[in-house]
């Protein structure tokens, strides 16, 4: 995220003031009402209090968990992060001419 | 009945709005990317807070979000590497600019 931040640019001197057009109008008028729904629905729902047992050791049980319970997706995340990296470093090396 | 669970959703709520605004309407394709990553933050916030609130609690929560986060990286740096060839062939990261797809 940070790098994301870094890539944008902020030298002030080309003010270029965007015009609001009545889309976005429109889109945070959306937006505010997907949160008031989403508000409403929040405010609505009752959660049943229910006993958690998080372990002795948080994060050595989700080690557990996962290297016993969710070994396979596990695997596949790590050959999905793989394909994906190998990926990128081909797509954004320079091509030679 | 005000709950700690109710104030982490309403955070993501918030997140996932404010996500979702600046995924539309922004004209710069990174600040579109870090739009999506606060959409895919709130998701994992929810599903943390359904680890320990929800019906049945458990830690399984945790995990799926880790897988999440996992997904969430291998978007963004295909999204970053995309944009970076895009930038080199064409000069721009303007949103606006990638329309090639449409003439």
């Amino acid at each position: 995220m940070i790098f994301g931040i870094m890539m944008t640019k902020h030298d002030g001197e080309e003010p270029q003031e965007e015009k609001t057009t009545p889309q976005q109008y429109t889109l945070l008028g959306g937006s505010v009402a997907l949160f008031g729904i989403l508000f409403y629905a929040i405010q609505k729902a009752e959660f049943v209090p229910a006993a958690f047992n998080p372990g002795v050791d948080n994060t050595k049980e989700i080690g557990l968990q996962m290297y016993t319970m969710h070994v396979i997706p596990f695997e596949i995340i790590s050959l999905l992060l793989t394909v994906a990296f190998i990926g990128a470093i081909v797509l954004a090396k320079k091509e030679e001419e | 009945m005000v709950s700690l669970a109710n104030s982490y959703l309403l955070l993501a709520a918030i997140l996932f709005c404010m996500g979702l605004y600046g995924a539309l309407s922004k004209k710069s394709a990174i600040i579109v990317l870090l739009s999506i990553e606060l959409m895919l933050n709130a998701a994992n916030l929810n599903l943390i807070a359904f680890s320990k609130y929800g019906v049945a609690p458990s830690i399984t929560g945790h995990i799926f979000s880790l897988f999440s986060i996992a997904v969430a990286a291998a978007e963004a740096a295909i999204g970053v590497a995309i944009l970076i060839a895009m930038f080199r062939n064409r000069g721009t990261s303007d949103i606006v600019d990638m329309d090639s797809l449409k003439r």
